[in-house]
């Protein structure tokens, strides 16, 4: 497994950052910036930040997505998968009336 | 891959109604693949919190306990839920003159619907997932049914 590092660094007045020297990136080499929503890849090669932004993008829809079915999961299991706009307002002015009461 | 990202400005944003997390929750998959970002008001939080507390009182009254155990899951896994879906929770300011506002709305709708739309505006939002979208295209709002075979209207 590769070993993940994080190097923090101020982005000075040009927007610039200097990069550690273990991306192995030198002066005057291309340097391939691969954005994805708040993410940035930094690689010298193209594909190797593609593959790690895509592979990010479907790791975080694949934990979306698997909250979301627990989620239905557990609504169903309590009964409240199809509880209306109309049901929510009852249930709200009953607990109301509840707390009137007690 | 070449594309650039979308800007905030781009990115569609829809205020998820309180239904939306009940009857809706199918729906949130769907906005989410379409490139949606889902807000959440504090309102919306209160009804749900509240919903939930009042079936896990009955349940207790009832001495079900299978499902208190299960409504106090769902309760548990609501922050997980708004956290992995990255749903934004917001909790608008609300002025006098918004209360003025509210009054005037009220006659013939729902006084807690007429404040969510209000606060809703307030923080720069028009569009909301529901399943009650008769009265929330009365209010004026850009309204995305839960039943809606597509996400975006447009």
């Amino acid at each position: 497994m590769a070993q993940i590092a994080q190097f923090q660094r101020k982005v000075d007045s040009k927007r610039r950052i200097a990069l550690p020297a273990r991306a192995g990136i030198s002066a005057n080499q291309n340097a391939f910036l691969t954005v994805a929503d708040d993410v940035i890849v930094v690689s010298k090669d193209k594909r190797d930040s593609e593959r790690v932004c895509l592979a990010l993008t479907q790791a975080v829809e694949t934990k979306k997505l698997d909250a979301l079915k627990e989620w239905e999961k557990t609504l169903k299991d309590a009964g409240l998968l199809h509880l209306t706009s109309a049901e929510i307002d009852r249930v709200v002015d009953e607990s109301f009336a509840d707390k009137r009461r007690r | 891959m070449t594309n650039p990202s979308p800007t905030r400005e781009d990115v569609k944003q829809v205020v998820v109604d309180t239904s939306g997390f009940f009857a809706g929750a199918a729906k949130l998959g769907a906005l989410l693949a379409d490139g949606f970002k889902l807000i959440a008001l504090d309102l919306i939080i209160f009804e749900f919190v509240k919903v939930v507390d009042r079936e896990i009182n009955l349940a207790k009254q009832a001495a079900k306990l299978s499902r208190v155990k299960t409504l106090t899951r769902l309760r548990d896994q609501f922050p997980a839920l708004l956290q992995e879906l990255e749903i934004e929770l917001i909790s608008p300011e609300f002025s006098i003159r918004d209360l003025k506002k509210l009054y005037s709305l009220t006659e013939d709708k729902d006084p807690g619907d007429c404040m969510i739309w209000l606060k809703m505006q307030n923080a720069g939002y028009s569009s909301i997932l529901t399943d009650n979208t008769k009265d929330w295209k009365k209010l004026g709002a850009d309204v995305i049914g839960i039943y809606d075979k597509r996400s975006n209207r447009k």
